[in-house]
């Protein structure tokens, strides 16, 4: 659908000019906190990062929000969290987490209380994975200036969606070396509408230009349909809000309480596989 | 209901009072010399009882009178007036022919329209769309367009530079009923809505309602486009032909026998050829044309019948290389049957077909598929006009039609991974029954009143999907084949008066209630071809909205100006929005989607035209405001609608400086459209997130633009015979870089730099147009 999207833009704009505006929109200081935080089954993803919105035009730096008091339920069992940099809160010991598990947050910031739940869904199986040279592109060399032609990998996977409707994915094919933080450049989220229960095989999920010795981290996340909405309205909201054939903008939804927070609170099962170029 | 019923009842007596008398009929058909075509709304007048009728859509007119002597005047819209003195003793029938100026003196009279037609007539709210007036006007590419003729009117809003979209007092694009040739077009608009589909030269009339609709009409809430082809000239082979900037164009239009005619035209753009010219080298082989077909004919089947078969096919082909291809359009075809029952009791059948579909396809590989999508409509149509006398005139009928919506269809191909998913199919039968009477009360007041009732039915086989009150989906209930699961009905009240203040002033005041039982899903900025529409259902109820209005008319300097102005208030319920980032393609359970509240639209338009002299033209003004109010959206507040503009302004002028030159010029000045625009950002997974403004709370800056046109017609006949001339025309023509919308965006090197940047569409753009008509 994107791809259809971006050609009737295309075929729209053909002829189309642009130049920089000169816009009024910035909101004052109405800040708000914002929540970031995918906590799955792996100990090394059993963090919150808390920050403060800015203004939308000019160039304010991303501010964090320190000093909070941040705890987590899951059952029974209740974690404080502890900051350990600055807006980044961790566990002082490590959740156990399982499909099904229902999982809350509490945040006291600024004298404010602010709660969220989310239920960590199954991830998918992620049966094999491996890198395949299957193109080349010509660049310049950024050194010498001459033209190298340089291989694109295409990175294959063998993936079996379990059967049952009503699973929610997010995949993220990434260099490690690159960064190990969820980004929205090198992620996507499926569903399985389309898919239910079908075995994938040699299916390729990502293609880039890799350098020998990289190390491509693939992991797929089970979502909640709550947690699946919020990412796909990220993405719309990063991607497909100047389009022509954009729905009208609007407000990424959250599942914080109250309306002085943004962002999501979210948990899920994961798998990855690592890739290494050869 | 029960008092509504006894007042039209005795309206109904007031209006046969008269019946004593001895009296006869006068009827038959308004003719254009030359070609034959019959003329609509030409007009008829006996001045010594100061009584007249104007014609109908098929150039019939009937008139009932005592029996005596009278001088009886024809006039009609660019043509010479005829006088006829008459000894009516018994019922007559009188075809007349009236002739273009061009082929009388100049010291002939030629009417611009009926003497006061707008100050005397109980209509508001409507507006005869002069084609001849359009063609000389400027135009975008050089393409003259009808639906662009109507956005330059008071109450009419553009959905977008260049866009052939538009909005009336309030409505949304889809609560426009435009008919070609009694069949609904759904999609009136080519390559991407920068054109219509009407080819001007196989239009013969367009009628255009934004308020007091006439009770025969029914299914929109806001507007009609009633646009009818030529019939095609019934006394010689004759034809048109232009070469464009874009597109060309032929006409052909011959008499079939003694007894009939036909019209042939086509149009096809070669936009495409341009691509490769554009500096993004991406879209040099694409493909990108449009093309449209027309074809009528009728013949007469004695003095009493006669049979018109219209068709209409258009397509667009929008490709990418071998990789894409998205291909969509209309086609109608219509089987009407006029009957004269007596001189005074006019009927005509209409049988149609509509359908809209596209197709897209996506070649190669693992995400190859086809996407396929159609709307089909089935109907039949019978009115009945009652000429009872001058003072009283009845309209009676029924209309029904089988809707069938196949939402969307996408099924992979070749390699893909994709299923197939198919959205089902929606059927209903729309029905409407309606009556109207308009009677001439006393000279000063005249009024129409009227009612239609309209009901749908929605047929099996279906799974209707059950929603929460949070719209989630709960559970879902089977119906069999034709099944009626849902039904819905509306009365729908119409009033219309008159009162006339002295023979050039005149108040109005009309009321209409109109109903709407298929919608428009769609959400995007512009236009999509892509675009479904849905029924409504257990889940949706129908549209409905009240129009009241209160209009002044004056004409000034006899018949030479004419001014008017209109206030109105609309008020909309069941209104349909869509929740934030709704997904309205390919979607099961597009219901749950939806989100229904309520709007209001309210505004004055002022129209001031002059009719007469080498100057004609007119300016149109709007102050007006849309609201709208849906629970789930902007917190429940009243918002802004998308298309609410506080000023519209037009000014259209077109002066004859010579027999062979004429010059024309536009000028629209309108509000910013209501957007919604980011004030704030934090980030996610890396990137900056907007956090907006109220739903519509910002608006982009003022929109305006100039147009000029210089049309040569020389008096040199092309080979003798053949007329011609040289439409060059100005898009824009002080090249404002109008906003077409903004993109928000970071810095490629630090993402915590935002900017905003504008899209303009169209700088100067010259064009021409030559044509050629013999």
């Amino acid at each position: 659908m994107k791809n259809l999207l971006i050609f009737l833009a295309i075929i729209s704009l053909a002829f189309a000019c642009e130049e920089p505006a000169d816009l009024d929109l910035n909101n004052g200081d109405n800040l708000k906190l914002v929540v970031d935080g995918l906590i799955t089954d792996d100990p090394d993803d059993q963090y919150v990062i808390l920050s403060l919105s800015n203004n939308y035009l000019g160039a304010d730096a991303k501010e964090f929000a320190t000093g909070a008091e941040v705890s987590i339920t899951n059952g029974d069992l209740t974690y404080n969290l502890v900051e350990t940099d600055e807006g980044r809160y961790e566990f002082a010991e490590p959740m156990p987490l399982k499909d099904g598990d229902s999982v809350s947050i509490e945040i006291l910031y600024n004298d404010k209380v602010s709660q969220a739940s989310d239920v960590a869904n199954r991830s998918l199986e992620l049966l094999d994975a491996y890198a395949a040279i299957t193109s080349y592109i010509e660049e310049q060399d950024g050194e010498t200036g001459e033209i190298v032609e340089r291989p694109i990998y295409s990175i294959f996977t063998s993936i079996q969606e379990p059967a049952g409707p009503g699973d929610f994915f997010l995949f993220s094919i990434v260099p490690k070396q690159l960064t190990e933080e969820l980004t929205l450049d090198y992620m996507f989220s499926v569903n399985d509408e389309m898919v239910d229960g079908v075995l994938f095989e040699d299916f390729v999920i990502a293609d880039g230009t890799y350098a020998a010795g990289d190390t491509v981290v693939v992991e797929a996340y089970g979502l909640s349909k709550a947690a699946f909405n919020y990412i796909s309205s990220v993405d719309q909201a990063v991607y497909g809000q100047a389009g022509l054939f954009s729905p009208p903008p609007a407000n990424v939804g959250t599942n914080i309480s109250g309306d002085s927070a943004l962002g999501f609170f979210m948990v899920g099962i994961k798998t990855s596989m690592d890739v290494v170029i050869e | 209901m029960k008092q509504t019923s006894i007042i039209f009842l005795m309206m109904m007596l007031y209006s046969m009072m008269g019946f004593s008398q001895e009296k006869v009929t006068l009827s038959g058909h308004i003719r254009d010399a030359s070609s034959g075509e019959e003329l609509i709304n030409a007009s008829l007048y006996i001045p010594n009882i100061q009584e007249g009728t104007v014609s109908n859509v098929y150039g019939f007119y009937s008139i009932t009178v005592e029996k005596g002597e009278y001088d009886i005047n024809f006039s009609y819209v660019g043509y010479a007036d005829e006088s006829k003195q008459l000894s009516l003793q018994e019922n007559t029938v009188m075809d007349i022919e009236l002739s273009t100026a061009g082929l009388f003196m100049e010291e002939l009279v030629i009417s611009a329209k009926a003497e006061n037609e707008r100050v005397e007539e109980v209509q508001m709210s409507k507006v005869n769309v002069d084609i001849a007036a359009l063609k000389k006007m400027p135009a975008l590419m050089g393409e003259v367009d009808i639906i662009k003729g109507i956005q330059f009117l008071p109450g009419v809003a553009t959905a977008g530079e260049g866009s052939s979209g538009f909005y009336v007092r309030g409505g949304n694009v889809d609560q426009n009923l435009i008919l070609l040739d009694e069949a609904p077009v759904y999609n009136a608009s080519h390559l991407l809505g920068f054109f219509s589909v009407f080819n001007a030269d196989a239009i013969k009339d367009v009628q255009f309602y934004k308020g007091a609709m006439p009770a025969r009409y029914g299914g929109r809430l806001s507007s009609v486009v009633d646009v009818r082809m030529k019939d095609g000239n019934s006394k010689k082979f004759s034809g048109s032909a232009g070469i464009g900037l874009i597109s060309s164009r032929l006409n052909l239009e011959s008499p079939i026998g003694k007894k009939g005619s036909a019209m042939f035209a086509a149009r096809r753009t070669y936009a495409d050829l341009f691509l490769p010219l554009s500096r993004d080298t991406t879209i040099h082989d694409n493909r990108l044309y449009f093309y449209d077909l027309n074809g009528k004919v009728n013949f007469d089947l004695g003095e009493k019948d006669r049979l018109f078969l219209s068709l209409y096919t258009g397509n667009d082909l929008m490709g990418q290389g071998e990789e894409f291809a998205i291909n969509y359009g209309n086609r109608t075809a219509t089987l009407r049957w006029n009957h004269l029952f007596s001189p005074k009791l006019f009927s005509n059948l209409s049988i149609y077909a509509s359908d809209y579909d596209y197709a897209l396809n996506q070649t190669g590989g693992v995400e190859g598929f086809e996407w396929t999508s159609q709307l089909i409509d089935y109907g039949v149509k019978y009115d009945l006009v009652h000429y009872l006398n001058p003072k009283n005139t009845l309209r009676y009928g029924l209309a029904s039609t089988l809707h069938t919506l196949d939402p969307g269809t996408a099924k992979g191909t070749g390699e893909s991974i994709f299923d197939i998913l198919e959205i089902q199919r929606g059927r209903a039968l729309e029905n409407g029954v309606y009556v109207s009477h308009e009677l001439e009360v006393n000279d000063a007041i005249k009024i129409n009143y009227g009612l239609r009732v309209s009901n749908l039915l929605n047929l099996g086989k279906q799974t209707v999907y059950n929603y929460n009150e949070d719209y989630e989906y709960v559970d879902s209930t089977d119906y069999e084949k034709n099944e009626v699961y849902q039904s819905y009905a509306n009365l729908e009240p119409r009033f219309g008066m008159r009162y006339r203040l002295n023979t050039s002033n005149s108040l109005k005041f009309s009321y209409n209630r109109t109903s709407q039982y298929i919608h428009l899903a769609s959400n995007t900025t512009t236009a999509s071809p892509l675009d479904v529409w849905f029924l409504s259902s257990p889940n949706i109820k129908p549209q409905t909205a009240d129009q009241w209005a209160l209009g002044y008319f004056k004409n000034i300097e006899g018949n030479d100006y004419e001014l008017s102005a209109e206030v109105y208030y609309k008020q909309f319920y069941n209104a349909v929005d869509f929740k934030d980032y709704a997904q309205l393609l390919l979607n099961q359970r597009l219901e749950g989607e939806l989100r229904i509240g309520k709007a209001r639209s309210m505004g004055l338009e002022l129209l001031l035209q002059k009719n007469t002299g080498k100057l004609t033209g007119w300016i149109a003004y709007t102050l007006g405001k849309t609201q709208k109010k849906i629970d789930e959206i902007n917190n429940g507040g009243w918002y802004s609608a998308k298309y609410d503009r506080t000023h519209d302004l037009a000014i259209i002028a077109s002066y004859d400086l010579t027999k062979k030159w004429n010059i024309s010029g536009n000028w629209v000045y309108q509000t910013g459209n209501a957007v919604t625009f980011p004030t704030g950002k934090y980030y996610q997974f890396g990137k900056p997130i907007p956090i907006y403004s109220d739903r519509n709370g910002e608006r982009m800056p003022a929109y305006h633009r100039l147009d000029l046109a210089a049309t040569y017609n020389p008096t040199k006949k092309l080979f003798g015979k053949i007329d011609q001339s040289l439409n060059i025309s100005v898009y824009n023509a002080y090249a404002r870089k109008n906003a077409f919308s903004f993109e928000f965006s970071q810095d490629a090197q630090n993402p915590e730099i935002s900017s905003a940047t504008k899209i303009y569409l169209f700088s100067i753009i010259p064009a021409f147009t030559y044509n050629l008509k013999f």
